[in-house]
C-alpha cells in the first residue's frame, strides 16, 4: 500500500514557559485536503500548538514536518513561504491601510518567487486580491480602511488574507468569534469548498462550525492529546465528554 | 498621477524660487535642501519602517567626513570623494544597523544613540585629522565638480536642488514599491507581516542601509557645498533635528521631510529674529503642533482628503 506523505506532521511536540507546559508531547498528523479541527477548553493548549507550527515560538522539544519535510529549525516567514497561512486568534490585520492593501500585501509576497514580469504581476495581485475578497463577501467594502470596519469584518478580511496565499495548509485560530450568524453560514460553506484545494487546521470553540466542517477532531486537554477522531467518535468519546464538553455534546451536535 | 504630478510641480516651485526669491532666501534654500535629503534618509526607516532611530547622525557624519578628509588627507577629486562617502555611510549604516536590530523598541533607540555617540567620540578623538570641533575648511578650489564651481550661489543652489530631486523621486518610486510597502506593512503589525512571508529583519536592515547612504549623501553634499566640516554634525542634535523635521512635516509622507525642513529653518530664523531665547519659541510652536497636528503637516492634510498623497 503507497503511503501519502501528510501535509503536516508533529512529533513529541513540547512547549514549555517558565516550567509551565503548555503543549506536552503532541503527535498530530494531517492528511493533505483534510479539515482537521482542534478543539480544548481555554488554556488546552491550542494556540501555543498552532504557534508552534507556524514558527512563532520555538518549540522545547519535538519536531515538526510539513510535505515531509523537517521545519522545525525554519524561521516563520520561511515556513509561510513553503505555503503555510495562518490566521490570529485575535485578529491581526494592517489596521490603518485599505481592505484591499492589507490582501495585496499578502499576495506579493506569495507571488514574489514567480517570474511574472511587472505587468503580469500587476494583475495578478489585483485579480488574486479580487477572488479572495469575493469569496469572503468582502467586495465591496476593498477600498475601506480596515479599522473602520466591524470586528466580524475584519476577521473575514483575515482569512482573505489567508486565502489570497493559495496556501498548501491554512490555519485559522478561532476564525468565527465575532461574526454574526449568516456570517458563520458563509464561513462553513466556505471552508467546505476550500477543503477541496487546500487543508486546514482550525482552532474553534462553535460546536456546531466544528461538527459540520472538520473531517476529523482532534482534543487537547492540558496541552496533552486526549482524542482524536471523527466528529462521531469524538461526541461519543466518555473521556472528552468529561474534560470538554460536557452533558451538552448531544444537543450541541444534534 | 496625481502624486507624480505633485512631486514634478514641487521640483518646479524650486527651480522657480531661484528667480524669484532674493538671494537671502534662495542662499538658506540651498542649505534646506540638502538637509532635507537628510530629513527623507530618516524618513525612511523612521516614517515608513516605523524605527525610531536616535543615531542618524553617524550616517550623516559619515558622509561628511567621508567626503571632508578623502579631499582634505587624501587630495581626492570630489567626485571620487563622494563615491568614498557613499560607500563608507553605506558600510557604517550596514554594520551598525545590523547590530542595531537585533533590538527593538526603546533599546533600538539607546543602541542607536551609542553608536552616534562612539562616532562623535571618534571624530573628537582623531582631532589630528578631523580638527574636533572646530572643524575644517575645505577650499573652494577643491570644490569642483564637471568643472562647475561649487561655491558659486547658483551652481551651489541647482546642485543642491539636483541632489533633492534625485532622492526625492527615487524615494517616492521605492515607497510605492513592493518594498516600501513592505516597510509600511511592518511598520504597522510587524507580527502579520512576518507571518505573511515577510523576513522583516532583511527588510528593515535593507532600510536602514538605503536610509545611510540617503543621509550620507547629504552630509557628503553638506561638506562639498559649503565647504566645512566639523564635529557638531556628528553630535546629538544631529541625530534629533531630523526628528523634528520629519515629525513636522508628516513622517511617512514623501513631501513631509522638505515641509519640515522648510518650516522649522524658518521658525529658528524667524524666531531668533525676535529674541535671543529664541529656543523658547521654537519649543512652544513645536509642543502646539503636536498637539494640533499630531502626524505632521503633510499627514494630516492626507488624513483630511488627500488620501492619495504618498
Amino acid at each position: 500500500m503507497a503511503t501519502v506523505t501528510p501535509v503536516l506532521q508533529t512529533r513529541g511536540l513540547s512547549k514549555s514557559f517558565g516550567g509551565v507546559d503548555a503543549v506536552r508531547d503532541v503527535d498530530l498528523t494531517v492528511s493533505e485536503h483534510e479539515v482537521r479541527a482542534l478543539i480544548g477548553p481555554n488554556g488546552a493548549g491550542k494556540s501555543t500548538f498552532t504557534g508552534l507550527v507556524v514558527g512563532r515560538f520555538a518549540p522545547s522539544a519535538g519536531s515538526i514536518r510539513f510535505d515531509g519535510r523537517d521545519i522545525t529549525a525554519l524561521p516563520a516567514h520561511e515556513r509561510i513561504r513553503l505555503g503555510i497561512a495562518y490566521t490570529f486568534q485575535i485578529t491581526s490585520v494592517f489596521a490603518e491601510l485599505s481592505v484591499r492593501e492589507n490582501v495585496a500585501l499578502a499576495v506579493r509576497r506569495a507571488l514574489a518567487t514567480l517570474n511574472l514580469g511587472r505587468r503580469g504581476r500587476h494583475r495578478e495581485v489585483r485579480r488574486r486580491v479580487d477572488g479572495a475578497l469575493a469569496q469572503v463577501g468582502l467586495d465591496e467594502r476593498a477600498e475601506a480602511i480596515a479599522s473602520d470596519m466591524a470586528y466580524g469584518h475584519q476577521r473575514l478580511l483575515e482569512i482573505a488574507m489567508g486565502l489570497a496565499q493559495a496556501p498548501r495548509l491554512f490555519i485559522m485560530d478561532e476564525p468565527t468569534q465575532g461574526l454574526a450568524l449568516d456570517e458563520i453560514e458563509r464561513f462553513v460553506d466556505l471552508v467546505k469548498r476550500l477543503s477541496a484545494s487546500t487543508t486546514i487546521l482550525l482552532i474553534e470553540h462553535n460546536m456546531p462550525v466544528v461538527m459540520r466542517c472538520a473531517d476529523r477532531i482532534s482534543v487537547l486537554e492540558s496541552g496533552r492529546l486526549l482524542a482524536e477522531g471523527t466528529p462521531g467518535q469524538i461526541r461519543a468519546d466518555e473521556a472528552v465528554q468529561a474534560a470538554y464538553l460536557g452533558r451538552d455534546v448531544g444537543s450541541v451536535a444534534s | 498621477m496625481k502624486a507624480w504630478l505633485l512631486h514634478l510641480g514641487v521640483l518646479a516651485l524650486l527651480v522657480l524660487a531661484w528667480f524669484v526669491l532674493p538671494p537671502y532666501h534662495t542662499g538658506n534654500l540651498a542649505r534646506i535642501l540638502v538637509l532635507a535629503v537628510y530629513a527623507q534618509g530618516f524618513n525612511l526607516v523612521f516614517g515608513y519602517a516605523g524605527l525610531l532611530s536616535l543615531g542618524h547622525a553617524l550616517f550623516f557624519a559619515a558622509g561628511l567626513y567621508g567626503l571632508g578628509l578623502s579631499i582634505q588627507q587624501f587630495g581626492l577629486p570630489a567626485l571620487p570623494a563622494i563615491g568614498v562617502a557613499l560607500f563608507f555611510s553605506a558600510a557604517v549604516a550596514a554594520v551598525t544597523g545590523y547590530l542595531a536590530l537585533r533590538t527593538r523598541g526603546v533599546a533600538f533607540m539607546i543602541v542607536t544613540l551609542m553608536f552616534a555617540q562612539t562616532g562623535y567620540l571618534v571624530v573628537l578623538y582623531a582631532g589630528t585629522w578631523t580638527r574636533g570641533d572646530e572643524g575644517f575648511v575645505i577650499a573652494r578650489a577643491a570644490r569642483t565638480l564637471f568643472g562647475l564651481d561649487l561655491a558659486d550661489e547658483r551652481i551651489r543652489y541647482f546642485a543642491a536642488l539636483t541632489l533633492f530631486a534625485i532622492v526625492f523621486l527615487s524615494l517616492a518610486a521605492l515607497v510605492s514599491s513592493g518594498f516600501g510597502r513592505s516597510l509600511v506593512a511592518i511598520r504597522e503589525n510587524e507580527e502579520r507581516a512576518r507571518l505573511l512571508g515577510y523576513d522583516v529583519q532583511r527588510i528593515k536592515w535593507r532600510a536602514i542601509i538605503v536610509s545611510g547612504v540617503v543621509s550620507g549623501a547629504a552630509g557628503a553634499a553638506y561638506a562639498l557645498l559649503f565647504g566645512y566640516a566639523g564635529a557638531t554634525f556628528a553630535s546629538v542634535q544631529y541625530s534629533i533635528l531630523p526628528l523634528l523635521w520629519v515629525l513636522l512635516g508628516g513622517p511617512g509622507t514623501t513631501i513631509g521631510p522638505l515641509i519640515g525642513t522648510v518650516f522649522m529653518f524658518y521658525l529658528v530664523d524667524f524666531a531668533s529674529e525676535i529674541t535671543d531665547a529664541y529656543l523658547l519659541l521654537v519649543g512652544l510652536a513645536l509642543i502646539a503642533l503636536t498637539l494640533f497636528l499630531p502626524r505632521g503637516i503633510a499627514g494630516e492634510l492626507r488624513r483630511r482628503g488627500l488620501t492619495w498623497l504618498p
